[in-house]
């Protein structure tokens, strides 16, 4: 059999055209999945801040998407827009919330607000595995496998509300993830006793086996808990607490000159588990964190702080007041004798220099320095963590530990140093987080977006680079090395990972239920036709069997109000009833093939007699 | 009357044989007629007016390995040759599994299950389909391959070792690779019947075409799969020594399973 005449065998017009056209763009499919790592990578030591088109970032950027409740990808220093991952919104282009998957995840809820996102980690830097983001509407936790950059699971903080800081164990590894309550509730909020009277409320420190994604134990303490961290040697985890009052109004919050950062003993908190040291409410493990209980400590920051960041080198806790000019450094080192009662939760802080006004977080350069953000200032404050403790030790009159004021816009919450907070922090690149852009950008009307700006903080002056506008409203973000998450994720799907993978094409009847199994592969489904009763209760499985990377396939349902889009590989269902009579065609809605258009197929639904 | 009732005989046995043919060779006109509608309907877009493979389609479906994006054509039925077959190699398959596959569909190829089509139809295009080469009008279909039950000792850590052995000595990782993901040192020289490149199955990336149970994969070894360089092992190998290499190949795609997520 020769391979000429069939592969120089005379075609039809029509058929080179269609040829033509379907070679077309199964080169520009292609062309855009191929990708040649380290043919653009930066050269050694060289900041490179610009990405011109066809060439890679150097950093992926992981970023809350506040209460859009999703969570966003983006390459850094480019800033592009990379992939937003649906977490606890509903999200038509994916699917998510509208497949079985999803929905049985999100149990019936919509609205989520993702403040915090960070990766799990081994060693004290990331590990590429997964991302970790909370949600503060409705108390729940969520997992991002980051080999498919999709939500894996999600689960309840119970006796929680403001379910805010969220923060992965650093060392040994991430077996542990913490989440703060920022809002102090009964802890049975069953609307039962006096509703009214605040005293009776406390707030929540989660820990979640980061594994199995189940609540370990809850830590209970009379105040709030806002921002958290951990240590680098899986010994503690930190919380602000703005409301050490225990008010449940404004006034009464700020009352106090200085509130709280809190300190929990991860020995002393596995000590009493193991002890039987706690009280099962609900099923959950509930242990006391008052004072004296030896499970956390108290020390006193000024006034109703907000941001706590552990440094590079794990040697400091730096917390900062909102309403006060400084920054507390805590010595971590010094926590021990502090638990021990031998010196005083106050001993602790090495450091308080003022700063500027309405310091909330830090991120760090690895070189000593630490950036403050500044949310009255609208300003990045750069500062030396060695000389601010030595001024606090023999203040020198004029000397500030101040290096370096950036000027941003405007009212900056969170900022983020690229690998700060690993021990490998590189000093190259800093977000600032701005939540108001004003003028910045082409008006859009009132609602305008947030401004996230990108500075170069190689050097001894910071460097502004680049304005991102960004959609409601990312708190926080990280910023990772591409070369610890890029030889994690995949191209296409593990097939038979989801259990209801579709190997062979059928229609099973069993009484008024009907599942579809169903294949996809461009240009054409499983299946020409589905036909089903009007009252039936349908079920599609759908499984895209293109194995090319970016070769994805949509499934929508006409009239049915059903979408979702499949990966290389990826199996997603859902379940409905058929309740319109009639033909609706079944179409692929994410662009194939150069018959993409012709891919669907008739889904019937026979009126009842 | 020796001649007479002689003449009547060969007369009436001339109208036998006259007349017989008449009805089955109008029935399989009808039927290559029926079939030839549905093909017009179902497979001309892919397979072509002529079988030849050169529909409008065109490149059906592409893989890709190392990098390489590879194209792959539909079937070109007027080479009669045919991969997924339960006759031994060389021979054509049987209408059954010419059926088999219409209906069943090839999972990851652009080959649809044709379940919704009657199945009288599927039948009638089955004899469409063999006018597209005369090797229906020169052979018989070969007869199925008997594969017996799967002997207990599949898929024992015994009989995953013994065909660890095997498919390194075979030569199997030549195509399929050390780690079974098609990348062996061949696997980019490969090419089909027609020329075109062809790649080895990567046991990491998922179902196999027709099938990835134990009896299916011995299924393989013993029919080859013809058109490509998948050889059959029926002469080379014993009965024992393919099932090792069954367990080997089911140890190999289980590996790559990842753990499944707990939900």
């Amino acid at each position: 059999m020769s391979s000429d005449w069939l592969s120089k065998g005379l075609r039809s017009w029509r058929a080179v055209v269609i040829t033509a056209v379907t070679t077309a763009v199964a080169a520009a499919l292609v062309v855009g999945a191929v990708s040649f790592p380290g043919l653009v990578e930066a050269k050694k030591n060289e900041l490179r801040t610009e990405v011109p088109p066809g060439e890679l970032d150097d950093y992926y950027g992981f970023f809350s998407g506040g209460h859009s409740g999703e969570v966003r990808v983006l390459g850094l220093p480019s800033m592009r827009l990379l992939k937003r991952i649906a977490v606890f919104n509903v999200d038509t282009g994916s699917g998510w919330g509208i497949t079985n998957e999803s929905k049985a995840m999100m149990g019936g809820l919509i609205v989520g607000d993702t403040h915090h996102a960070h990766a799990s980690y081994k060693d004290g830097t990331y590990d590429g595995k997964y991302l970790f983001v909370n949600d503060k509407a409705n108390n729940r936790l969520a997992r991002i496998r980051l080999d498919l950059m999709e939500t894996d699971r999600i689960i309840k903080i119970p006796h929680a509300q403001g379910t805010h800081g969220t923060f992965p164990q650093r060392y040994p590894q991430t077996d542990w993830v913490v989440l703060n309550s920022e809002f102090r509730t009964p802890v049975r909020n069953v609307g039962k006793g006096d509703m009214k009277d605040a005293a009776t409320y406390g707030g929540v420190h989660t820990i979640v086996d980061a594994n199995k994604m189940e609540v370990i134990a809850q830590v209970t303490v009379p105040c709030n808990l806002d921002l958290a961290a951990t240590d680098y040697q899986g010994k503690y985890s930190f919380a602000t607490s703005y409301n050490a009052e225990g008010g449940a109004t404004i006034s009464e919050m700020l009352a106090k000159d200085r509130d709280w950062l809190v300190v929990f003993n991860w020995d002393a908190i596995k000590a009493a588990l193991k002890k039987g040291s706690y009280t099962v409410v609900d099923g959950v493990k509930m242990l006391d964190g008052k004072e004296g209980t030896g499970l956390a400590l108290y020390i006193p920051v000024p006034k109703n702080p907000h941001g706590v960041n552990v440094s590079p080198d794990g040697k400091y806790a730096i917390a900062s007041g909102k309403v006060s000019p400084t920054a507390s450094v805590i010595a971590i080192d010094k926590l021990a004798d502090a638990f021990a009662g031998k010196i005083q939760p106050k001993d602790c802080i090495v450091a308080e220099p003022e700063i500027g006004l309405g310091p909330l977080h830090t991120t760090y350069d690895g070189r000593g320095n630490a950036y403050t953000s500044l949310f009255i200032d609208s300003q990045i404050v750069k500062w030396n963590i060695q000389k601010a403790i030595d001024l606090y030790q023999h203040p020198k009159e004029g000397e500030t530990a101040v290096v370096d004021r950036l000027d941003i816009h405007y009212q900056v919450g969170h900022t983020m140093a690229s690998m700060s907070e690993t021990k490998e922090a590189d000093g190259k690149f800093l977000v600032s987080l701005n939540k108001i852009s004003k003028d910045r950008f082409l008006n859009v009307g009132p609602l305008k977006p947030e401004n996230d700006q990108l500075v170069d903080i190689s050097g001894d002056k910071m460097r502004l680079l680049m304005d991102e506008p960004s959609y409601v409203e990312p708190h926080d973000c990280i910023i990772v090395r591409r070369d610890i998450v890029e030889p994690h994720v995949l191209d296409r799907a593990v097939m038979d990972e989801h259990p209801l993978a579709v190997h062979k094409n059928a229609i099973e009847h069993n009484g008024k239920k009907v599942t579809v199994h169903l294949t996809a592969n461009a240009p054409m489904y499983g299946m020409q036709e589905v036909e089903v009763n009007e009252g039936d209760e349908v079920t599609f499985i759908v499984t895209n069997h293109d194995e090319i990377p970016d070769l994805s396939h949509g499934f929508c349902i006409s009239e049915y109000n059903v979408n979702f889009a499949l990966g290389p590989f990826q199996t997603k269902s859902v379940t409905f009833t058929a309740d319109k009579p009639g033909v609706y065609w079944i179409y692929c809605t994410n662009f194939c093939h150069a018959l993409h258009l012709e891919m669907r197929l008739r889904f019937m639904v026979k009126a009842k007699a | 009357m020796r001649t007479t009732v002689g003449s009547l005989l060969v007369l009436l046995l001339g109208m036998v044989l006259d007349l017989h043919p008449r009805p089955a060779a109008a029935a399989e006109e009808g039927l290559v007629a029926r079939g030839k509608a549905v093909y017009e309907v179902s497979c001309v877009i892919c397979h072509g007016p002529k079988g030849d493979g050169k529909g409008l389609t065109g490149v059906i479906h592409r893989a890709q390995a190392h990098g390489v994006v590879i194209q792959l054509y539909p079937r070109d039925f007027t080479a009669g040759m045919f991969k997924f077959r339960t006759t031994p190699t060389g021979y054509l398959p049987t209408d059954d599994d010419l059926l088999h596959t219409i209906t069943e569909g090839i999972p990851r190829s652009g080959m649809p299950s044709h379940q919704d089509v009657a199945l009288a139809d599927r039948q009638a295009v089955i004899a469409y389909i063999k006018t597209f080469s005369k090797r229906w009008q020169e052979e018989e279909a070969g007869t199925p391959v008997k594969i017996g039950k799967v002997p207990t000792y599949v898929s024992t850590a015994e009989s995953v070792k013994r065909g660890k052995e095997l498919y390194k000595k075979v030569g199997c990782f030549q195509c399929h690779g050390l780690s079974g993901k098609g990348d062996g040192p061949s696997s980019d020289t490969l090419k089909d019947a027609w020329g075109d490149k062809i790649l080895p199955f990567d046991f990491t990336s998922g179902t196999l075409k027709m099938g990835s149970g134990a009896v299916d994969i011995y299924r393989t070894f013993v029919t080859g799969l013809d058109g490509t360089p998948m050889p059959s092992y029926e002469e080379s190998l014993d009965e024992q020594q393919r099932w090792d290499i069954v367990s080997y190949c089911l140890d190999l795609m289980q590996q790559w399973k990842p753990q499944v997520v707990q939900q």
